[in-house]
């Protein structure tokens, strides 16, 4: 089954909330984690709740809707989202406020904005939806799995036009733990992740919402999904056991190894995680494929993947890479058959594949 | 009294994250809910929430609670009261 994504919207580090396309500039910046760009709210929501809205709604409400707005207004059939840790400041507000109280009377907002399928649901009650509502929080397989369900409610034809988005936030309580486990670099320039030898990357954040369609006009040229694909910590983890499960996405969609033309590879600027990402680049595919990475522009988080495919889908609908994406020197064609591959510490695989071509 | 009233607005709109007003906006008889300030019940629970915490002040009867509640004097001579009363 592949589906035609016909509108999305991201709000991320960079300036990419205003229009559909690759920013201008990139906004560098030198730290430890990248804080989301956000637009101002009060042109998009309603201000009475916006005041109620923990900063994570308020990016899943603002990205959803305008992604809605892209799509000419369609109302989705269903709706599905994908979050590695949900509405995590509001969480902790409210369990800090529990042991703060000794467990007696604790304020109410951060705990009824606190639950992971908080976003899916406002987003259903902003637009009086009524439809399939599903959040998946499977740390890097969220955004995945809410694709992956996504493609499976189009196949089994209980929905037409779904809306997708992957979201996650950054707080101060979680930079400061999975600091402890060794997560983080020092502060550094996302720029210039990938220099250097480290271990650690930058923490990132972001929303990205898909609109995606089980239909799309004859005769023209449209960013497909063609297929999703998630592996659990591989035995071997080698390129060759990689190969395999890229085979086997590939067979399923129709598709040849030799036909990918581009990779955008989840490499974070952790030299103990890139092994894999570099055996890749170098000994799988053809001479002409160009390789491209982005959590330079995003930082690393568990949805992280969403921000991947709408760069994909800039990529394949602009045609043209723009150089801040490219991991190798090739300068040449636009690319047609673009493969997302990302791991979260060697764990967490993920395989998206795009097409740009007729439905 | 109007110490106590002063603070009391500055309270609300911090604990209701009331953006977009400051304490100038209204005064200690404008009414909280439905007009006036325009709050609703989950802002009820919070100011509740306010009066417990901050001013010790417990209101177990929903009647007493929805007095109380309706603007700012009716909360600041509560607290007075509890204060006279507890000391």
């Amino acid at each position: 089954m592949k589906a035609a994504i016909i509108a999305s919207s991201v709000i991320s580090p960079q300036q990419t909330y205003n229009s559909d396309g690759f920013p201008p500039e990139l906004i560098e910046t030198i730290a430890d984690h990248l804080v989301c760009v956000e637009p101002d709210y009060r042109n998009l929501l309603n201000p009475i709740q916006l005041r109620r809205m923990p900063r994570i709604l308020k990016m899943g409400l603002a990205c959803s809707q305008t992604c809605i707005n892209r799509a000419d207004g369609i109302s989705p059939d269903a709706i599905i989202v994908g979050t590695g840790l949900g509405c995590l400041d509001n969480l902790e507000k409210f369990l800090l406020e529990v042991l703060i109280s000794n467990e007696h009377v604790t304020s109410v907002l951060p705990f009824i904005n606190s639950t992971h399928n908080a976003v899916a649901a406002h987003v259903a009650m902003l637009l009086k939806n009524h439809n399939y509502n599903i959040t998946y929080c499977h740390r890097c397989f969220s955004f995945e799995s809410a694709l992956q369900d996504a493609l499976l409610q189009m196949e089994e034809k209980k929905a037409k036009n779904i809306l997708v988005g992957g979201i996650d936030e950054c707080t101060n309580d979680f930079m400061k733990l999975h600091g402890y486990l060794g997560y983080w670099k020092d502060p550094q320039s996302n720029l210039k992740l990938l220099s250097g030898k480290s271990s650690g990357t930058i923490a990132g954040e972001g929303s990205a919402f898909f609109m995606l369609s089980g239909e799309a006009g004859e005769g023209e040229n449209r960013v497909l999904l063609d297929g999703v694909h998630t592996f659990f910590t591989p035995q071997k983890a080698d390129t060759a056991e990689i190969l395999e499960e890229i085979d086997w996405l590939l067979q399923k969609s129709g598709s040849r190894l030799d036909e990918i033309d581009g990779v955008m590879l989840g490499v974070n600027g952790d030299y103990r995680f890139t092994e894999l990402y570099d055996d890749l680049q170098k000994n799988c595919f053809s001479d002409n494929t160009e390789f491209l990475y982005y959590k330079h522009l995003c930082g690393e988080y568990y949805t992280s993947s969403a921000f991947a495919l709408w760069l994909g889908c800039v990529v394949l609908r602009n045609r043209h890479i723009p150089d801040a994406l490219r991991l190798n020197g090739k300068s040449g064609h636009a690319i047609n058959n673009l493969l997302i591959y990302n791991h979260f510490r060697n764990k967490e695989h993920s395989l998206i594949l795009l097409r740009y071509g007729q439905f | 009294m109007e110490d106590l009233i002063k603070q009391l607005k500055q309270d609300i709109i911090e604990a209701l994250s009331l953006e977009d007003v400051v304490a100038d906006d209204f005064d200690a008889d404008t009414p909280l809910f439905v007009e006036g300030l325009g709050l609703d019940s989950i802002d009820a629970l919070e100011l509740i929430l306010l009066m417990e915490r901050k001013y010790g002040v417990k209101i177990e009867d929903p009647k007493e609670r929805r007095n109380v509640l309706r603007n700012v004097r009716a909360m600041a001579e509560c607290i007075v009261n509890h204060r006279n009363t507890n000391g």
